[in-house]
């Protein structure tokens, strides 16, 4: 029978299933007939119904050459049609916690709204930097490796 | 708990399995039944966190209805909890 490579994508999933089904009856870890009517009825995204499928960004690394393993980029759907949940469009919303139903939020979770909390307050700074001038007395310049040049920072440092 | 199928008021264990190893590296990784089983819990609570968050937000906003809007709004905070 005809196999799935990958899941990444709405439209891969429901060729998938659709092939299961036309070509012989499901099996166990598809959708029986019955389900897979349920979900063409009523939670499928059509053409008729003028919605953009909505996808997830991918990861990409500015710095990096790009991992070869892009089984997305292949199927990229044609633009304009999807949706790309945006996770940086409601930032101001994210300098407090959101509220959760069973799960609370993580460690990293917090350190996230932590920050966004830092630059909503350092946003309206102009000129001198209070994180900078904060942390700046605590400096050891035994602590750093300054490359190169020797940079131009006051520090308590003894001779 | 376990009804038809291995199914956990959810997600087949069959499915799960499927899903898992769409994405395994090496061909020869399996999971065993337990770990079905609970990865298939997990994806429950996820669908689940996902969905009462948006509804939270939407309830936030006096909506009746949970757009892709609301979902948004509520996504970097879940990836990070997850």
């Amino acid at each position: 029978g005809r196999r799935c490579s990958s899941l990444q994508h709405k439209s891969a999933l429901s060729a998938c299933v659709t092939d299961q089904n036309q070509v012989k009856s499901h099996e166990s870890w598809s959708l029986s007939p019955e389900e897979f009517e349920a979900w063409d009825r009523l939670y499928r995204i059509k053409e008729s119904d003028g919605i953009k499928e909505p996808v997830l960004p991918r990861v990409q690394f500015e710095t990096l050459e790009n991992l070869e393993e892009t089984p997305f980029a292949l199927q990229r759907p044609e633009e304009g049609k999807v949706l790309e949940l945006s996770l940086s469009e409601w930032s101001l919303w994210q300098n407090q916690p959101l509220p959760t139903s069973l799960v609370e939020h993580s460690d990293r979770c917090h350190l996230f709204i932590r920050a966004m909390q830092m630059m909503e307050l350092m946003k309206h700074q102009q000129g001198d930097c209070s994180y900078e001038q904060e942390l700046q007395p605590h400096l050891h310049m035994e602590d750093v490796n300054v490359p190169g040049h020797k940079r131009h920072l006051s520090t308590s440092n003894p001779p | 708990m376990e009804e038809r199928g291995g199914r956990a008021g959810g997600f087949r264990k069959d499915t799960v399995d499927r899903l898992l190893r769409l994405h395994f590296r090496d061909g020869k990784t399996r999971v065993n039944a337990d770990a079905q089983l609970l990865m298939a819990e997990l994806l429950k609570v996820f669908v689940r966190e996902a969905a009462a968050r948006a509804a939270r937000q939407a309830q936030a906003e006096d909506l009746e209805k949970v757009d892709t809007e609301q979902l948004e709004k509520v996504l970097p905070q879940l990836l990070l909890d997850f």
